[in-house]
């Protein structure tokens, strides 16, 4: 294994990983962060391990060794790599519970799982449907995010929701196509959802759990209405009974299982809603 | 039009937004660009290998939209035009901004030359979503002084004062600063060219 090089990544390099990795440009535009480091055998990329930071937490989003390089000791080397000089940041990662040997390396980093998220897809219901999942006794105002005008509130929810600030993630969310929506219930911010053409969902925080359904329900419907998506998908832990009970209502399937590890804590899932593997 | 700048340094956005304010550019960073090795001979060079990295990852993800780069660095004629592109890089990449003036100051002295003639370089690089690509160079001329001052600006500004004044360019407001500095002349040359 002596030939095997473990280095950082630059930008031309992550984007050739991600054409390999992703067929569609959704996920292709969230491939990349902070910290990128591959690992080479004689000059050819065998292995990549990307971590993004926020304000509060560096969340591995990507750690993926070539098939036949697997169980040689790589992916442990570019996850510590990777993991080096978090500083106080909480460190995270969303495990797909069909690769096992994940969950024990990230545990070997002192990444436990500690709440299970199953992705939910498909086709989004028709407007009549939809009213029916919207229909409730709040009367929420939407608005496009102002990543400067929002920032405290989206601080807020994300501290009470995911546990820390997520303003990296803003910020890349709003390069992003798609739309940001702040809910609001008089002058009080009730909840944030992001929209991707692509149909992804999330990230999704609302202030109370009693507001999940009917923003998920118009999250979609603004889906269909702007983008005329059809399609849609979001990311939904175990805790927040209310989202997966409105999405199995609404039609959506539950498909990947995926396990949120930290060595923090999800604070409040019952509110919360991840956009992609990716992002969560 | 939106232009993501290939720099993950929120002062050199800020100064961009500053220089390009007015135009047509609509400047941001791309959160998720990742630094390229700067390996090009020169200044055009690594500006171009900025921009094409940060093309390459934004059409990857299907994003449309312009990229801005740049690569400047100082030319110190009592040491044959160095540190050049390696301005950044000059007594090592963990050397942090004072230090690495004091080394260059250090250096100047232990040359023997009485000529403090110096001259900031730089060279900019807009890639359109149509696939055209513009580049200029902005350049200004000057001295090296042998004491740090003035509180505004970054890298080796606090030494270099550009011709026809006294003050260093960290003791200029950043308005005034923006009319004459490299960066700004590169910025004024590339947009006349994008007008034409």
């Amino acid at each position: 294994m002596s030939r095997i090089e473990i280095r950082r990544a630059d930008a031309v390099e992550t984007a050739a990983y991600g054409r390999r990795r992703f067929p569609d440009a959704a996920s292709r535009a969230l491939y990349g962060g902070d910290r990128v480091y591959v690992a080479c055998d004689e000059g050819t990329p065998i292995g990549i391990c990307i971590a993004r930071d926020t304000r509060d937490e560096r969340v591995v989003t990507e750690l993926f060794v070539e098939p036949s390089f697997g169980a040689s000791g790589i992916g442990a080397d570019l996850l510590a790599a990777t993991l080096e000089d978090a500083d106080d940041r909480t460190r995270s990662a969303l495990l797909p519970s069909r690769e096992p040997a994940l969950a024990v390396l990230f545990a070997e980093h002192g990444i436990a799982e500690i709440a299970p998220v199953r992705r939910v897809a498909g086709p989004i219901p028709k407007d009549d449907d939809l009213l029916a999942l919207a229909a409730g006794d709040y009367r929420f105002g939407t608005q496009p995010i102002d990543p400067d005008r929002h920032a405290a509130a989206l601080a807020q929810l994300d501290r009470e929701t995911r546990g820390g600030e997520r303003d990296a993630d803003h910020r890349l969310l709003a390069c992003l196509d798609g739309a940001g929506l702040a809910f609001s219930l008089g002058e009080e911010l009730a909840g944030y959802a992001y929209l991707h053409p692509a149909g992804f969902i999330g990230p999704f925080a609302a202030a109370s759990p009693a507001y999940v359904a009917q923003l998920l329900a118009f999250a979609m419907a603004t889906l269909r209405r702007e983008y005329g998506t059809t399609w849609c998908s979001t990311l939904i832990p175990g805790a927040n009974v209310r989202a997966m009970r409105a999405a199995l209502r609404a039609g959506l399937r539950m498909e990947e299982s995926y396990a949120f590890a930290s060595d923090g804590r999800l604070l409040d899932p019952s509110r919360y809603l991840g956009m992609h593997p990716l992002l969560f | 039009m939106k232009t993501f700048v290939a720099t993950k340094n929120f002062g050199k956005l800020a100064e961009m937004r500053e220089i390009f304010a007015g135009s047509a550019l609509d400047l941001d960073t791309f959160p998720l660009y990742a630094d390229v090795d700067e390996t090009a001979a020169d200044y055009l060079g690594n500006a171009r290998l900025k921009a094409r990295a940060l093309a390459a990852q934004l059409e990857s993800g299907g994003i449309v939209a312009a990229v801005l780069a740049d690569d400047s660095g100082l030319e110190v004629a009592a040491l044959g035009g160095r540190p050049g592109i390696y301005s950044a890089r000059y007594a090592g990449v963990e050397t942090s901004w004072p230090d690495r003036r004091e080394r260059l100051l250090e250096e100047v002295r232990a040359s023997g030359s009485t000529d403090r003639g110096a001259r900031f370089v730089c060279a900019m690089v807009l890639l359109l979503p149509d696939g055209r690509g513009l580049d200029a160079t902005g350049i200004a001329s000057g001295r090296i002084v042998d004491e740090v001052r003035g509180r505004f600006g970054f890298g080796y500004d606090p030494i270099f004062v550009p011709d026809g004044d006294d003050r260093t360019f960290a003791q200029f407001p950043e308005e005034e600063k923006n009319r004459i500095s490299h960066r700004g002349r590169a910025a004024a040359a590339l947009l006349a060219r994008l007008r034409a």
